[in-house]
Parts: C-alpha cells; structure tokens; sequence
C-alpha cells in the first residue's frame, strides 16, 4: 500500500506539473501574441493618424491662405511681394488613443514648379502642384508616442497643394484693364471731373475687360498741366478649401497731360 | 502533500489563464479594425466635406458609411450623432482638428 502511494503521488506530481508547464507555454505564446497584436495595431495607428494630421496640415494652410486672400486685396503692380507674404505657422499637440503627438507646420507660396506630392485627403482641385494657381508647400513635422514611451513614430514631410486661385493671370488683366484706361484718360481735353467720368464711361465701353472692373479718375490742374489720378478695382469669386469667397484686386495710376487753355468768347 | 501541490498547481492555472490573453488579443484586432475604418471613411469623404459640413450632413455621411460590422459615429459642433451598438468587439475614436473646429469620429467593431 505505501508503495502504491507513492507511485500515486508521483504520478500526480507529474500529471500537474506537466498540466502546469504546458499551460505556461500556452499563456506564453499568447501574451507574446498579444503583445505583437499590440504593438502591430499601435504602429499603424501611428502611421496613419501622422497622415491624417499632414493632411490637416495641408487644409488649414490651404484656409489660412483663403482668408488672407479674402483679407487683404492685391496690388496688381505688386504681385511678387503680395505671395511672399502668403506664409505662416502651426503647432498642435494633444493626446490621441493613448499616442501622444506633436505637430508642427509651416507653409509658404511656392513659385515653381514642384513634383512634391499632394495629400489623398484633398480633392483633385486642391490636390499637388498646378501651373498658373496659388500652390502653397506645406512642411510638416509629426512626432508620437504610445503612453509617452514606445513604440514611437516621428515623420518629417513635405507636400504641395494648392487653391483655384490665379494670381499671376489676374494681375495681368488688371494691369491691362488699367492700361486700357489710362489710354482713353490720357486723350483728356478737360480736368473735370464730370469730363473724366465720362472719359471712364467710355472707356467701359470700349474695352469688355475694362467693364468687368470699376473704374474712376480725378483730375488736378497746375500751371496748365491736368493730373489725373485713375484706378481699377474688382472682387473676384473664387472657391477655396472652405467654400466660395471674394477676392478683391486693385491698382492706380497717374498721369500729366497738358489741357488746352478755355477758348476765349468773341465779342461783336 | 500531493493535494496542496495539486491544488497550488490549478491555482497557478487559472491565474495563468492563456484564454483572457486571447480575448485581449482578439479585442486589439478589432480596435485595429475599428481605426482603419475611420481612417478609410476620412480618405473616402475627404477633409475638405468634413470641415464644411452641416451637423446633419455629417451624420448622414457616418450612417451612409457604416455597415454589418462597422458602425460610425460622432460628434460636431456640439451635435452627438454618434449611436454605440448594445454589444461590440473594439472600438476606435480620432478627432480631426480643421480651421476653428473639430470633428469627431467614432467607430465599432461589431461583435460576431
């Protein structure tokens, strides 16, 4: 009988102690599964949601520069200055399903032609570099963190994108439209102002590009010189990356003519 | 003796149980499921819909996008329009900050 108990006992031992090694394998694998599923699905998340912000990027140089545009109008005689102004900054950090991140953009107006990609969270009108529109580049810096440890991710990446806006085919037509009226205005014959508004009406009429525009003059006379001052201005109805918007430009001139002296009355 | 040993190791058992870090496993899988389904729903209807969309647009676009497995949902302006199944796998939420305001987009894996 003792003997029996002891083979009983020692075989008991075993059993659980294999049940016990081989349960310990099992939940081995599995933590170790775990934490590969884990760490898989957080560096996705890392990566797709460092995208997600360079495209939020993207749009909000995209409205920064809309509400410039809208703000501020254009100097048709100083179009390069006015889009090296088009520039500015962004920052955000905040916590994310448990990825910590940092952002930091900067965009300015890009002049050249750029193979830069766009962003596939933007529409094809706003989307990459297009010849003869307002193109903005948009460096971005993306850093994270899960819980403030690992894995982490930082990315640093450039884009360009760009709004239906063309400035360089604007200034041109005002700077032709205000040359269109300079010509009629430098025909002046009179310094008054009813005579120069009549001058501006014609020269409306005369040239179709001129008519989309309003226009005016006024006049000074010295020493037998007439100087008249003249300009252009129109609002154009642009679509931006937050819907429809005006965008106002203008430019002035000034020219001297010489006006002939008022005939004197004859007298009988 | 070999009943304590016994009992020590079945303890030992159910606290190293492999079955809870399945579950945990399978749970991470569907919060994966859960992101790249908001993150395909961002691709698809783009940032510049959800920086001008209405409320109720918005809602709409979520509910359009949801199927048998995902559900979507949000929130916008103030306006909830986000509806958490009874019962679901994993879920996910990201906020998308644009101009002045933020979206929220919610997701569940549903359990099947």
């Amino acid at each position: 009988m003792g003997r029996r108990a002891v083979a009983a006992t020692l075989a008991s031992v075993v059993i659980f102690t294999m049940m016990l090694v081989t349960n310990a394998a099992v939940y081995s694998s599995e933590n170790g599964y775990l934490a590969s599923v884990r760490l898989s699905s957080v560096q996705v998340g890392e990566v797709t949601y460092a995208s997600l912000l360079e495209g939020s990027a993207a749009y909000n140089s995209l409205a920064q520069t809309q509400s410039f545009l809208q703000s501020t109008p254009m100097d048709c005689s100083s179009l390069q200055p006015y889009l090296d102004s088009i520039s500015g900054t962004a920052s955000r950090a905040g916590t994310e399903e448990s990825i910590s991140f940092s952002s930091m953009s900067s965009w300015d107006y890009a002049s050249a032609g750029s193979s830069l990609p766009g962003t596939v969270l933007l529409p094809s009108q706003l989307d990459g570099y297009s010849s003869g529109e307002l193109n903005v580049q948009v460096s971005t810096v993306v850093a994270e963190s899960y819980l403030g440890g690992l894995p982490s991710y930082s990315v640093r990446n450039a884009q360009v994108v760009h709004l239906g806006v063309q400035p360089e085919a604007v200034a041109a037509g005002c700077l032709s439209a205000l040359s269109d009226l300079r010509s009629v205005l430098s025909a002046t014959v009179s310094c008054n102002s009813s005579a120069l508004a009549e001058l501006v009406s014609l020269a409306r009429v005369r040239y179709p590009l001129l008519s989309t525009y309003d226009a005016g003059a006024s006049g000074s006379l010295s020493d037998g010189r007439c100087t008249v001052d003249y300009w252009v201005r129109t609002s154009l109805a642009e679509t931006g990356v937050s819907g429809a918007f005006e965008w106002t430009v203008f430019d002035d001139g000034s020219l001297s003519t010489v006006v002939p002296p008022a005939p004197i009355p004859s007298s009988t | 003796m070999a009943t304590g040993y016994a009992l020590l190791c079945l303890s030992l058992v159910a606290v190293m149980n492999p079955y809870s870090a399945g579950i945990q496993a399978g749970t991470s899988i569907s919060d994966a499921h859960a992101d790249e389904a908001i993150f395909t729903y961002v691709r698809t209807v783009g940032l510049v819909f959800l920086g001008d969309a209405t409320p109720a647009q918005f809602c709409a676009s979520l509910l359009a996008h949801s199927n048998s497995t995902i559900i979507l949902g949000g929130q916008i302006d103030g306006v909830d329009c986000a509806k958490v199944p009874a019962t679901y796998e994993g879920s996910a939420s990201v906020t998308v900050s644009l101009s002045t305001r933020q979206d929220t987009i919610q997701a569940w894996d549903e359990e099947q």
